[in-house]
């Protein structure tokens, strides 16, 4: 068998394995090895087997997954969320639906120090759905407003994902997060409209609650302040080239480490939970990561890439269509798949295809602005059924709600993606903005 | 979701070991896994020492790099025990959803029966890269560190996830031999 045909079988049989519950770093790995082997015999697979998790693991630039992880984890067990869900209730609570908003605002400023999505779902959900229920929100929108807040988790900087993407294209992390702010801010923005509009068509679900006073909203702003400086430092200081990515994940571990530890039920109990929190979720990406390893040479070694780069280019499809076409089809395997695997698995083929393309952009541009169109419609997956994790995990958390009600509460939220999505492929320069606004 | 345990969302079915064994293996890999957290935190020491040099005295911390590298990498693995004993990495689980127990314990043994052999080439491969970079005297580039050293307790995480990956398929194999269809 020649190699292309080696390398269109190789997926079917990998989603064959995943479909039989094998864990997907494991089928990557497999499949990518076997492949090898098929092609180039056992020699170069042993070898790289002697020396591939040690050079993954030591590569300066994956050292910036954990140390997020650490981040996210010492800021949920800091109270943070508590303080940003309060002060956006302050300034939301009293508009109809406010206090829906509230937990989206809560979710982004969360969203600031965290790169995860579930952790972001599962932290504010812990703060904001009891308040949610007491006030008498319908089911369906409480749990559908945090299950897509969550997902700010990852749409705002810094993000895991984004991380990922702009290592295997080897772009500049700093540029894709400064990408992706105004489309985060974006997302947190047209969710709220969304609530807006829902709780003007079924009134009851959403209730307001008593306008606070400026001088109580100021104290409660003042509260947030070290999640600002946090971010600012961070962000800021990693775009200004002050310091490396892994430095302003150290600069944020240690800021929301030190916040956490001022708590007065820190004690080392928490600490050593925190550890092993960030231990499972690291070990769960890297084991990916390098499953992904095998996977990709393999695929490079197929010369699929090449092969598909040469039939969009033969058959000149118009390149606005390959976008929505890929992005189409990572709404479809959202539904089924992890979003990392999905970036991992899918972007060594896309992306030569994606650069051989001209949108009437720099290709360093085209490659962000790719970056987060495909990182919003990932995340959609996590929201949509039947694995939509974040409606589980909030559902799970309400514990007396029917999941096809959360789904049902998440659709509004879900349209106003779709809107979002639509507006960033036709203006790229919104994404493009703040790029071209900072040089 | 137990309570402890609720605070990390990305793990869906964890499980916690009930026999003697299990217990047993459960405290090594959380051993190792504090190990690991403990040079994360390491690793964030030496990010701010050597930012703080830069600004303050100008003058960088070297091999900043080659010191994160290695506490990084040490981490990263000795993680990867603690993660497949609670069962922490992602699977595609819809199409298996209506399954009955005994099948989805068959699938999960063969898949733990996967990992225990992949683990097990890793170990003896990466005993072989050991020995390559002790006898060509592999260094760090800057602080000139013989790399044989720390990839020691990388190579140790892999044997330990043998380990693991040999119980949790003796655990399936026990099971299917003791519960008939």
């Amino acid at each position: 068998m020649d190699r292309l045909s080696l390398g269109l079988l190789a997926f079917p049989i990998l989603f064959g394995l995943l479909i039989l519950r094998v864990p997907i770093g494991l089928a990557m790995l497999v499949v990518g090895a076997g492949g090898t082997i098929l092609i180039a015999d056992w020699l170069p697979v042993l070898s790289q087997v002697k020396t591939a998790a040690w050079h993954l693991f030591s590569n300066y630039s994956l050292s910036v997954i954990p140390l997020f992880l650490l981040m996210g984890n010492f800021a949920s067990t800091a109270g943070m969320s508590e303080s940003l869900f309060k002060c956006a209730s302050a300034f939301l609570g009293h508009r109809r639906g406010g206090v829906a908003m509230a937990a989206v605002g809560g979710c982004a400023g969360f969203g600031a120090i965290c790169g995860s999505s579930l952790a972001t779902a599962a932290t504010m959900g812990k703060v904001a759905l009891p308040e949610l229920r007491r006030l008498g929100y319908s089911d369906a929108l409480s749990t559908g407003a945090l299950a897509a807040g969550g997902t700010l988790g990852i749409l705002i900087p810094p993000s895991v994902i984004l991380i990922i993407y702009a290592i295997l294209t080897e772009q500049n992390i700093a540029k894709l997060f400064l990408a992706a702010f105004i489309p985060g801010l974006l997302a947190a923005f047209g969710y709220m409209v969304a609530i807006s509009i829902y709780v003007r068509i079924s009134p009851g679900s959403g209730p307001s609650v008593a306008r606070i006073k400026w001088g109580d909203r100021l104290s409660y702003l003042m509260a947030i302040w070290p999640v600002g400086l946090i971010f600012v430092t961070m962000i800021s200081g990693i775009y200004l080239g002050w310091f490396t990515p892994t430095e302003g994940a150290a600069v944020g571990a240690a800021g929301t480490g030190i916040i956490a530890a001022l708590q007065r039920d820190f004690n080392l109990k928490k600490l050593l939970e925190v550890i092993e929190n960030t231990a499972i979720t690291t070990a769960m990406i890297f084991l990916v990561l390098l499953g992904a390893e095998f996977f990709n040479s393999f695929i490079a070694l197929s010369q699929l890439p090449v092969y598909l780069v040469d039939t969009v280019t033969e058959l000149g499809i118009q390149p606005i269509f390959v976008v929505c076409l890929i992005l189409l089809l990572y709404l479809v395997l959202g539904c089924l798949m992890d979003s990392l695997a999905m970036i991992l698995l899918t972007i060594p083929v896309f992306f030569p295809v994606i650069i051989s393309l001209d949108f009437g952009m720099s290709q360093e541009e085209t490659v962000i602005w790719f970056g987060i169109l495909t990182l919003i419609v990932v995340e959609v997956g996590l929201i949509t059924p039947p694995v939509g994790l974040n409606v589980f995990i909030i559902n799970k958390m309400a514990g007396d709600i029917p999941i096809s009600r959360t789904f049902a509460g998440v659709l509004p939220f879900l349209a106003s993606d779709l809107v979002r999505v639509v507006l960033l492929i036709l203006f790229p320069s919104i994404t493009l903005f703040l790029l071209r606004a900072f040089p | 979701m137990s309570k402890d345990e609720s605070l990390n969302p990305d793990i869906q079915t964890i499980s916690r070991p009930t026999d003697l064994v299990g217990r047993l293996l459960l405290k090594v890999t959380l051993g190792f896994a504090f190990f690991g957290g403990f040079s994360l935190l390491v690793i964030v020491g030496i990010n701010f020492i050597s930012i703080l040099g830069r600004f303050l005295f100008s003058s960088p911390l070297v091999g900043d790099f080659e010191l994160i590298e290695i506490g990084c990498a040490v981490a990263v693995s000795s993680f990867l025990p603690l993660c497949l004993l609670k069962k922490g990495n992602v699977t595609v689980d819809i199409f298996t959803a209506g399954l009955g127990h005994r099948s989805l314990r068959i699938l999960d043994g063969v898949g733990h029966l996967i990992f225990l052999i992949v683990a097990v080439i890793f170990a003896w491969r990466m005993t072989l890269g050991v020995q390559d970079m002790y006898q060509y005297h592999e260094q760090t580039m800057l602080l000139q560190l013989p790399i044989w050293i720390p990839i020691i307790p990388v190579t140790l995480s892999f044997y330990l996830l043998s380990v693991c990956a040999f119980y949790l398929c003796a655990q399936d194999a026990e099971y299917l031999l003791r519960v008939r269809a």
